[in-house]
Parts: structure tokens; sequence; C-alpha cells
């Protein structure tokens, strides 16, 4: 045989040219089945295990996991979800939990309370993700229908079980195989869709649970591919090409307006429990000074954050927390009155040439920026000078904990974990180490919060009557300013239709979703 | 050449000793601590203390350094904070993709970069020339990722002829299973003998591929032109020209080979910086390589992730140029005299 170096060439260009051929005359993406939905999300999960899950993931989570009971924010009230129902002690020490017979994992085994006692051990035993909710509880199961949390002190377990992250049903034999085992992407859990395929940082599978015990009415999705797309404007192509049904996507404030002009796609704009409270320092000078404090509450303009920062997909706050939120009550919130401002400085007798404040704008996030940008503008006008420090969420989080390396303004997006104003995350001193960001140490404030905290589980009033003289004391110290209360912002074909929110759970309910006609 | 060799791999371990430390330094010098980030919403002082006890971020930096070198000798790259999975497991499972599309994007490369070097060589200013040195400049200055966003904007936007990104198309990723052998999905797919998985791996890679492709030709182009102007000034060839050789035995026996040790050490630079230089197009596409791993993990502080893939992509670079010095003693008999 001869070999010819110019044929061996002709033949690898020929190679060459049939691959790219051979792609060129393929169609782009077959066809979809006509149940199969496509979600794009930008993150991947990094936690399957629903005892560490603690941060993004809960969008699929959600959907493949149910708690014992479920919060309906728009009811104002707890439904039943695995529990059909619910009772506590006087005390408030001992919830009873009766559960729904019949209903199976994943995995076909049954869902009793030795189930769940199982995965409630777990779960407080490794105290990671948010099992603090629980207490440390004690947890026994009498029968297979009957389930009784103990805790140490009056906790609100019925709302605990039914948070967004530590409250999510999985089964025995999936606690007996342990971290290892989820964090290869399996799941066992009861919700409407069964986990069938994850390719890291590609994509997640989700099949219809054809036995969900909440049952079927038809014409919803049998399978739901959650797509991992990082980069948003791939997202959005995506999504006017129609190759995904909808966007996890944080979309930038200025597209949605052009967005809305599509015909093929819907923006849903949706009650959210995420607001964006600034805690004020309270030991750092020159924020250590009352007057000056109540200052700086009257220099943010929060019409023209709520409008224009957030292009109308905020509101400016009514309260200390987002009035979507239960149990939240209007208070008389300070205005942006640069007058006022002013007059406040002068009295607070703190010398003009130490005006000067720092002012936390982290994670390169525009919005943050924008807003500490436009306070650093207004605050110019009366004198103050502000410094805008940038830097990565965990290394300003940790500076602001030690007082000594703290800023003066530290504005943060924050939720709750279950539905609750509880203020103690925030505002009680032993949580300096914490979320306490503005360093404020009132014991009166304590105090009404712990009350407030004892009586949630069985006097709610009196509870909400507690917590509402703290919050109105934070708001006369000016230990934070509340900037603005966000929205959620959904993008998704205006043929698909249930797009089921509630601001209790950051996910949207697959099993609602279904295709105009389907 | 034994010795060498020999000399070459010590230097080698010395080398990827020097990068760990440089690593660790400057990850660990930074302020504040990756815990934060890697424990969600809103973690309590107890489990931050915790963690940062499990991870040795509360001893000392030389202890954290020792520990450190232990773990890496034992093999033990840690978890990733990000992904809450093995290192080296989150390297495995990315690495054939960024091999897949660096060593193709390499190879056409090679196929069209050296010959289009050679003709503009060969008609040294002429306008084929300064057509070929225009497109060069205008393809070094053209950022990768913009390049990437409008061949994204072309092909599937106005066209519809190609996917906009990924490595497989979500439905025939779930229904056409392969066995992953190499872990390069264009070779498994054609193994497995499932065409409809090889034709959407193939479309998936087009766009990556001419992305960085087109991004990384102008350098071997130039390269290639440079080179075989001066080479074919040199009296020999002009000697075999007199001597009426023709011209293509000339160009491509004679004066290309002169050209190949400066012509190697490009294309291992080359392929070195695209194995680590893939991010943008890896972003752009959702590629699921090392490039977009990385730099989510320098981003966000998972310095298990950043210090892993840093040793890998150090080792494969000395690897490459360890490889590229080989090459010349197969090229040159003069070295191998010497």
């Amino acid at each position: 045989m001869t070999f010819s170096k110019a044929a061996a060439y002709s033949r690898l260009a020929a190679a060459t040219l049939a691959l790219v051929w051979t792609a060129f005359t393929l169609e782009a993406s077959p066809a979809k089945a006509e149940t199969t939905l496509t979600v794009v999300d930008g993150i991947d999960v990094k936690d399957w295990d629903p005892a560490v899950a603690y941060g993004h993931e809960s969008y699929v989570l959600n959907n493949i996991y149910d708690p014992l009971t479920r919060y309906n924010t728009k009811e104002g009230k707890l439904e039943p979800a695995l529990a059909t129902s619910w009772s506590v002690s006087d005390d408030g020490l001992a919830w009873t939990f009766k559960l729904r017979p019949n209903v199976k994992f994943h995995s076909g085994a049954p869902v009793t309370a030795g189930a769940i006692k199982t995965m409630l051990d777990r779960n407080i035993k490794m105290n990671q993700g948010a099992q603090y909710l629980w207490g440390g509880a004690a947890v026994t199961a009498p029968d297979d229908a009957t389930l009784i949390v103990k805790t140490k002190d009056p906790l609100p377990i019925d709302l605990v079980s039914s948070a967004s992250y530590a409250a999510m049903v999985y089964s025995p034999a999936a606690a007996e195989k342990g971290n290892e085992w989820f964090q290869k992407g399996n799941a066992d859990g009861t919700g409407p869709y069964k986990l069938t395929q994850w390719v890291p940082n590609q994509q997640i599978v989700l099949e219809k649970n054809a036995d969900y015990w909440g049952g079927w009415k038809g014409g919803e999705a049998d399978r739901i591919i959650v797509r991992i797309v990082s980069e948003v404007s791939t997202q959005l192509q995506m999504l006017r090409s129609g190759e995904a049904d909808m966007t996890f996507a944080t979309i930038p404030f200025d597209m949605v307006g052009t967005l809305q002009q599509d015909p093929n796609i819907k923006i849903d704009v949706v009650d959210s429990w995420q607001y964006l409270p600034a805690p004020i320092n309270t030991q750092l000078p020159p924020t250590n000074n009352l007057k000056f404090r109540q200052a700086l509450t009257h220099i943010m303009d929060y019409e023209t954050v709520s409008k224009q920062i957030y292009a109308g997909l905020a509101s400016v706050p009514e309260g200390p927390t987002p009035m979507a939120m239960p149990g939240a009550k209007k208070y008389d919130m300070p205005k942006f009155d640069l007058a006022m401002a002013k007059q406040l400085l002068q009295d607070s007798g703190v010398p003009q040439d130490q005006w000067k404040i720092t002012w936390v704008a982290y994670g390169g996030v525009d919005v943050l920026k924008n807003i500490a940008l436009l306070f650093q503008a207004n605050a110019a006008k009366v004198g103050v000078k502000v410094e805008i420090m940038q830097g990565e969420w965990g290394v300003m989080w940790d500076k602001q904990k030690h007082l000594e390396t703290s800023f003066n303004v530290f504005p943060f997006r924050n939720w709750p974990d279950y539905a609750t104003v509880n203020p103690v995350a925030l505002f009680e001193s032993d949580q300096q180490s914490s979320f306490n960001l503005s360093h404020y140490v009132v014991p009166a404030v304590d105090k009404l919060i712990g009350d407030g905290t004892k009586l949630e589980a069985v006097d709610k009033a009196a509870c909400a009557q507690a917590w509402q003289k703290a919050y109105q004391q934070v708001l006369d110290d000016a230990a934070a300013m509340f900037i603005a209360d966000t929205k959620r912002i959904i993008a998704h074909r205006a043929n698909l239709e249930g797009v089921t929110t509630d601001p209790a759970y950051e996910t949207v309910l697959f099993r609602y979703l279904h295709r105009s006609g389907g | 050449m034994t010795p060498y060799v020999i000399q070459r791999l010590v230097l080698m371990v010395g080398t990827l000793i020097g990068v760990l430390t440089v690593t660790f330094v400057l990850t660990h010098i930074l302020p504040g601590s990756p815990v934060e980030v890697m424990l969600g919403h809103r973690p309590t002082p107890d489990q931050v203390a915790a963690v940062k006890h499990e991870l040795g971020l509360d001893l000392p930096l030389w202890r954290q350094y020792l520990r450190f070198l232990g773990e890496i000798g034992h093999g033990h790259f840690g978890k990733s904070f990000l992904t809450s999975q093995p290192v080296l497991q989150d390297i495995g499972q990315r690495l054939m993709a960024t091999v897949e599309l660096t060593t193709l994007a390499m190879v056409c490369i090679i196929l069209i970069g050296i010959p289009i070097g050679i003709l503009s060589a060969v008609k040294a200013n002429s306008p084929i020339d300064h057509v070929v040195r225009s497109l060069s400049v205008a393809g070094v200055a053209l950022p990768g990722f913009m390049l990437g966003m409008l061949l994204q904007m072309a092909f599937y936007g106005w066209l519809g002829w190609l996917p906009l990104q990924g490595r497989m198309t979500s439905t025939v990723l779930l229904d056409h299973h392969f066995q992953a052998v190499t872990g390069l999905f264009l070779v498994d797919s054609l193994l497995a003998g499932d065409m409809v998985a090889f034709r959407d791996v193939a479309a998936h890679i087009v766009l990556p591929l001419a992305t960085l492709t087109l991004a990384n030709l102008p350098l071997a182009a130039r390269t290639t032109r440079n080179l075989m102007v001066e080479v074919l000034t040199e009296d020999y060839i002009l000697t075999a020209f007199a001597y009426g050789l023709p011209r293509r035995r000339v160009y491509f026996r004679y004066a290309l080979k002169a050209t190949l040790i400066p012509l190697l050490t490009v294309i291992g630079l080359t392929y070195g910086y695209l194995l680590g230089g893939a991010v943008v197009a890896e972003y752009v596409f959702d590629w699921p390589g090392i490039g977009s791993y990385v730099v989510r993990a320098i981003t966000e502080s998972d310095y298990p992730a950043a210090i892993g893939v840093t040793i890998f992509l150090a080792a494969a670079y000395l690897i490459i140029n360890l490889t590229v010095d080989l090459l010349y003693f197969l090229v040159d008999p003069r070295l191998r005299r010497a």
C-alpha cells in the first residue's frame, strides 16, 4: 500500500467537512414530548440532602418533597400536607400531628410516624442548614399515624413544619443511605415529582409521581427538565425561542419592559417575603448617635429606589417586614426629607467634620450599588460623606459581625425561614455574631422579642403585640432603615399556565403547570 | 535523553510544589472565609464555628498549610464548597468536556491556521497576504465572548441551525444513554453506534469550537507566516528554487520543516492556554468543562476547587511543555546527537 500525505490530508479534511455538514443538516433540537416542560435555572443544586439544603436548591426540592404542613399566604393560614391535623399542649411544649393515611414515598415505602421520626432525628442530630428551627426537639411515634414533637421551650412547630428548608420529609431508607447517597443526585420523597436524572451542571429531570397523594387533574407535565444555564441572556434567548417554557433567572430590571413587549412571553410579578433592611451600626461612630441615625433614615429616597432602581418591581416599605408576610403591620415609617435630615444632623451634636459613614454594597449586585450611589448623592447634599465599601458577601458579612471591622450601614437581602415576623434574628443582642448587624443591644427589646417567641406557639395575639412593641422601639432607635420590599419576577412562555407561587416557598409548584389547551 | 527527562520530571515536581504554595497563600490571605457562603441563607454562629473547625480554618496559617500538604499528598483535594462534591470528582466530570473541546479546537487551528500562514508567506505582500494579516489582527482584537454571542445570535437566533448552549439536547441526554468510555461524547456516542446522540453532540460542539478556533487561529497563522517568510529567504531555499525543484516540495518539505521547532512551541503553548483559557467559550455556551467551574470557584472563594483546578492545569501545562520539548528531539536530529 502506498502512503500519500496529500491523500491523508484530503481524507482528514473530508472527515472534518463531513462532521460540520452533519451538524448543520440536523435539526437544532428534537421535538419535545407534549408533556415535557423545560425550566431554565442559573444555579445547579448544591445540596440534595434535605437535612442540609438551605439555599437555592429549594426551587427543585420543594417539588420532590412534601412538608407536614404547608403555609398558604393568600389565606394566611396553615394547610394540611402530610399531616391532616395537629394540636399543641397548653404549655406549647408538645405538638401532636396526625398523619395522612396511605401515602407512599417514591420508593414505595409507606409514610409512617416512625419514618418521619427517623428523618427528624437525623435532621436534628446533624444540625445543619435550617435545622436550628426545631430547637433540638425530641420526637416520638406512639403509632404509625401519630407523631409527637416535644421542645424545651415553646416553639411554633406547626409553622416550622411548613418551612421551605428544614421540613422536607424523606424516607428512612434514604436516611440510612446518608448524605453521600443524596449527593449523587438521589431522592426519595413523597412529592408530585420524582428525581430521575441529574447530570451535574447540565440538567435535572423530574418525572411525574403517578401515585401522588394530592392527585392529578390531567394535562400536567409528565416530565420537567430543569436545564442549568448560567448566563441570563442565554436563558432569555431560550425562552424567546420556545426552547424553554420558564426561567428562574434573576432578570435585570431594565429588561423586564422589553420582555413584556414579546407576545410569546409573559412576566409574572408576584409577592415575595424578600426585603431590603439596612442595619445601621449603633455602636460605631458616628452612627452610635441616635439623631445621626435618624437623619440617615431621612436621606434615603425610598420612592426613587422602588420606582427607578427596581423599575417599579418593589414597593416602599410600610413596616419593618413586607406586608405580604403573615402578621406584618403598618408603622409610621421615616420619609425622604433632606431638610429634616439636615436638622437632625445639626441637633446630633456630631461635629460636621465627622459626618462620614461607610456603606456596604456587596457582591457586585447592581441594585445595591445603585442604591448606595443614590444615597451617597443625597447625603452629599446635607454634608454627609458616604464611602461605598464593596466586596464579596461572605467577606463583608464576616467583617460586619465584628465591631472592630464593621461598617456604618449594611443593606442586605433578607427573608424569613418560615412564616414569621419574629425580629429575633436581626435585633436580639445575642445575635451580634450572626445577623444583628446593627450591633443593637437594648435589654427591653430583647425581653419583648423573647416574650413574643415564647407566645408564638400558644397565643398569637399576645405574641404579635410584643413583637410590634419591639419593632416600634427598633424604629424609634433608628437601628435600621428599611429600603424596599421586593417582588419576584417569573418569566415564562405565554402559553404556560398554572404558574403558581407562594412567597412562603421560593419555588414554582410544577404540579400546576400546563400548556394552554393541554 | 533519559537523564534529561528525569531532570525535567524532578523540576516539574518542584514547580508543582511552588504552584501549590502560591495558590494556598493567595487563597488564604484574602479577608473573610468561604464558610459564610457555603452554609446557605442564614447560618447560626455555631454552624459557622463548627464548619471552620472541621475545615481547619481556625488554625494558624502555617498549620493549615501543613495540613493542606498532607491532604494533597494523600490525594485528598477536599470537597467543593459550592457543589458539595469531591473536587477530584468534579474535575473528572468536567475534564473530558474541556479536553474534547480544546483538542478539537487545536486540531482545527493546526489544520487551518498553518496552511493559511504558509499561503500568506508564499504570497507575501500580495493582496492575499494583506487580507490574511488584516483578518488575523481583527481575530485577535475581537473579544471571545463577543464572538461567541455573535455566533449564537446568527446560528441559533436568526438561522436556527445550531443549538444555543450545553453539550447535548435535554431529551437526547435523557433518552440516549451511551457508556462513557472516554468521556469524549463524540467518541463515546460513535462507539455506542448511537448516531442520534452523535449528531446531537456534534451540533452542540460546533459553535463553542468555532469560537475557540477563530479566537486562537490568528496567532498560529501569523506565527507560521512570519517563520516561513524568514525561512523562504534562506540561501538553501533560494538554491532549491534555483535548481528548479517543485515549489510545493520546497515549501512543505524544506521550508516548513525548518519552522517546526518554533511552531511546536507555539502549538504547545496554545494548547496549554486553551485548556485553562477556554473559560469564555465554556461560560458563553454553558459548556460543562473545568473553565466555567474554576471561574465560579475563584469568584466565590471555593478554596478546594480553585486549588484543585489550578494544580491540575499547572500539571497539564507542564506535561504539554515536556511533550513539546521531547518532540524537538523527534523533529530535529541535531538535538538527538547533542
